[in-house]
């Protein structure tokens, strides 16, 4: 049936020809596309050339660690750095190969580009630094932790504006920064005092663990307030335990988790928090304005039917017996 | 002939009374969780998801006792329905209550060993045994097990379809739940139903 064909006619010669053209034409297409994307920024195709690559890195002599310096071309572009090049950030001294040394010694911090620049009028970084160095994972070893060791400048996105990329993704996204240290089922031994321990075994007062800690981020209980203050991490003791907190028609969710939903959709369709239809059903939170009313209503008028039917009874005996 | 028959048999009343301590602890735990607030709680989240499950799973072993006694014990006999002249009994039997129970008629079906049921209990027994209760169990389980409820539904989360569920056929069944109680009192005397049920009630019928 599909083998190949004893007799080569005109009409094999032709779909031949028209296959190869096909893929020809698709091919120079592809190839279009790349080189479009690279004289977007030639000047960071020739930093990828060598950093393009996968498997680009060295040992670090003094910690022993892999030192890993290849960088994803698609996640910087997806990300709010993607309208830079290198040498935006890098210092000119990487222009050249072998790199200068002393742009080894180049000091990058997500604030000293950020801080009272002109192009963030938000005071959004320097009240993130502040919640920052507060918080337990900079008091309690101040070096040990930056904001590279959650957030790698070459793919950090913020979740602002973009509410369609699914509630369970960022959840994911963000939790994976916390458990890449803090691993699930494994205490953290090689770092600090390791007074984090056990994951699961500090959080079986939640039933569903693993099911919570997919439909909501950690931040959600270790922080309070907005996303400015979600680097203020403290010990256990100030974290969020009680389930109304969530569970309920005032659920915290809707200003952190939520909030980007909240502002678009909040109460359409008569649901209180219908903002979170799509992605969820949170016990307390969910509620259907209407089918509550109706439910208190049937119960009531139910009620009223039956008081109203025994009345009636009562009324009517009492009046055969004075007869 | 006379043959002897018990409508209320022990194990029907121990099922019966379990599941009015079911649905009670049900109904109160079931309110905590869906209104759940900050503060004014009848029963605390935590506790109440404990006592909800526990004892919605205890109402779900009663259900399939409940079938299992029915089938083994003849007591189905007393849900066939006789779809001939159903309309016409059914509203001869609204008429009583809305009606001639206030003039001090007799009821119109009294209980036989074929059907102890009037036609108006039959069909909301029905609804209620057969529909409602596994609508409301399924639901339930499917909270149990999340993993288990579809992923999507109609474009939303899969539970939001088995939550909005549970709650609706929950309403219903706290509505009926209270007609029942409330219709127990219209016996032959106020405390003859509640009676039969807590004692039995033998009927002797010419066979
Ligand atoms: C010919 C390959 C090659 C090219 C091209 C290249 N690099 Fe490198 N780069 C390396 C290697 C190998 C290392 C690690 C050894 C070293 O530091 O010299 C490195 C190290 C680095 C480091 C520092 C890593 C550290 O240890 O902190 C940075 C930053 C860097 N490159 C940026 C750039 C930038 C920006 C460009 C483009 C302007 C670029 N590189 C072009 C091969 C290359
Ligand atoms: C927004 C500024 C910014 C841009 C744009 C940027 N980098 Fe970086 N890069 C940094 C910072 C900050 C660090 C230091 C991170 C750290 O210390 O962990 C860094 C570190 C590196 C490293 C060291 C390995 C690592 O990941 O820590 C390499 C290699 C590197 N960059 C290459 C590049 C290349 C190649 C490009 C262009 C494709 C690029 N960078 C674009 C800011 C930038
Ligand atoms: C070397 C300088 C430099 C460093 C280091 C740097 N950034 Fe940036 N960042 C920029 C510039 C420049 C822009 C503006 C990009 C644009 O407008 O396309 C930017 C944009 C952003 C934005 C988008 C802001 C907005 O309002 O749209 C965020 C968020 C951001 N950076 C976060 C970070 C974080 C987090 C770090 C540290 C991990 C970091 N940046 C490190 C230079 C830097
Ligand atoms: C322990 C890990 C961790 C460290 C360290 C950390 N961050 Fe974050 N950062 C997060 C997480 C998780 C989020 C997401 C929280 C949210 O959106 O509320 C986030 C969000 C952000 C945001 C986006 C806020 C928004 O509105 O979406 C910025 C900007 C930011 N971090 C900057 C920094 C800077 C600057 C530092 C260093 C001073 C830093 N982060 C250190 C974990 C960290
Ligand atoms: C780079 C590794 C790293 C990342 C990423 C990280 N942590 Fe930590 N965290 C630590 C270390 C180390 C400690 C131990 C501090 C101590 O023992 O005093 C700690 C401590 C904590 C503590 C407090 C423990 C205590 O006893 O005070 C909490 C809560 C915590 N982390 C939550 C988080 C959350 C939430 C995230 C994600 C936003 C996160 N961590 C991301 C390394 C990390
Ligand atoms: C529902 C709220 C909630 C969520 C979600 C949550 N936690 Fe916790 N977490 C707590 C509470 C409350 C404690 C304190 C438990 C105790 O002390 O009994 C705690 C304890 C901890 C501790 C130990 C702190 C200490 O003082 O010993 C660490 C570390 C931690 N959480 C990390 C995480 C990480 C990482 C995530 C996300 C993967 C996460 N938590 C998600 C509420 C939460
Ligand atoms: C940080 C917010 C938050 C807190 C605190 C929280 N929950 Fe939840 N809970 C959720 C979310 C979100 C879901 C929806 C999970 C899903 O189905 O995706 C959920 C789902 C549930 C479910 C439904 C079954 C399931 O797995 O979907 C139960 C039961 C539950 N939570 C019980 C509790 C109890 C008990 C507590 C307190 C000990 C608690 N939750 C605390 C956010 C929270």
């Amino acid at each position: 049936m599909n083998s190949w064909p004893a007799k080569i006619t005109i009409e094999t010669v032709k779909s031949i020809f028209f296959q190869t053209l096909i893929s020809a034409i698709f091919f120079t297409f592809f190839l279009l596309l790349a080189n479009a994307g690279e004289a977007n920024s030639q000047q960071n195709g020739k930093c990828l050339r060598c950093h393009g690559m996968k498997t680009l890195g060295y040992q670090d002599t003094a910690t022993g660690n892999l030192r890993n310096l290849s960088i994803d071309l698609h996640a910087l572009a997806k990300s709010d750095h993607a309208g830079l090049a290198c040498l935006d950030c890098h210092s000119a001294g990487f222009a050249a190969y072998p790199h200068f040394s002393e742009a080894r010694n180049e000091q990058l911090e997500c604030l000293s580009c950020h801080k009272n620049s002109e192009k963030f009028p938000r005071k959004m970084f320097e009240a993130v630094e502040r919640s920052f160095t507060r918080s337990n994972h900079y008091q309690s070893a101040p070096q040990a932790l930056t904001c590279f060791s959650c957030h790698d400048p070459h793919t950090f996105s913020t979740l602002n504006g973009k509410s369609d990329a699914g509630v369970k993704s960022h959840v994911k996204r963000d939790n994976d920064i916390c458990l890449g240290c803090h691993e699930k089922s494994k205490p953290l031994d090689n770092m600090s005092s390791g007074g984090a321990g056990d994951l699961l075994k500090k959080h079986v007062w939640l039933p569903g663990v693993n099911r919570h800690l997919q439909s909501v981020r950690c931040v959600e209980c270790h922080t309070q307030g907005d996303s400015e203050r979600s680097h203020f991490i403290l010990g256990g003791e100030y974290a969020v335990k009680e389930c109304v907190a969530c569970h309920s028609r005032d659920s915290i969710l809707t200003s952190k988790l939520y909030r980007y939903r909240a502002h678009e959709e909040r109460n359409k369709v008569g649901f209180i928090h219908s903002v979170v239809m799509n992605d969820a059903y949170i016990i307390g939170m969910t509620r259907n304005q209407w089918l509550d009313w109706g439910g208190i209503g049937l119960v009531i008028l139910t009620l009223v039917g039956v008081g109203g039917h025994g009345l009636g009874r009562w009324i009517a005996r009492r009046k055969g017996q004075k007869l | 002939m006379k043959v002897t028959y018990e409508l209320y048999p022990l194990w029907l009343r121990i099922w019966h009374w379990s599941n009015v301590v079911g649905f009670l602890v049900l109904i109160v735990t079931g309110v905590s969780l869906h209104f759940a607030t900050p503060d004014a709680m009848l029963i605390p989240f935590n506790s109440a998801r404990v006592l909800h499950n526990i004892f919605g799973i205890a109402l779900s072993i009663g259900w399939l006792i409940f079938l299992l006694g029915n089938f083994k014990q003849g007591n189905i006999i007393h849900y066939k329905l006789r779809l001939k002249g159903l309309l016409q009994r059914l509203i001869k039997q609204a008429m009583f209550y809305g009606v001639g129970i206030f003039k001090g008629d007799h009821h119109p079906f009294p209980s036989t060993a074929h059907c102890k049921f009037n036609p108006l209990q039959q069909v909301t027994y029905l609804f209620v045994m057969f529909v409602a209760m596994p609508g409301l169990i399924i639901s339930g389980l499917l909270f149990f097990f999340p993993q288990v409820a579809p992923e999507q539904f109609l474009d939303m989360d899969g539970l939001w379809i088995v939550g909005v569920l549970h709650y609706v056929i929950g309403v219903f069944l706290v509505a009926f739940m209270i007609g029942h109680i409330y219709l127990a009192t219209a016996g032959e005397k106020v405390t003859s139903e509640f009676k039969k049920m807590l004692f039995g009630s033998k009927l002797t019928e010419e066979r």
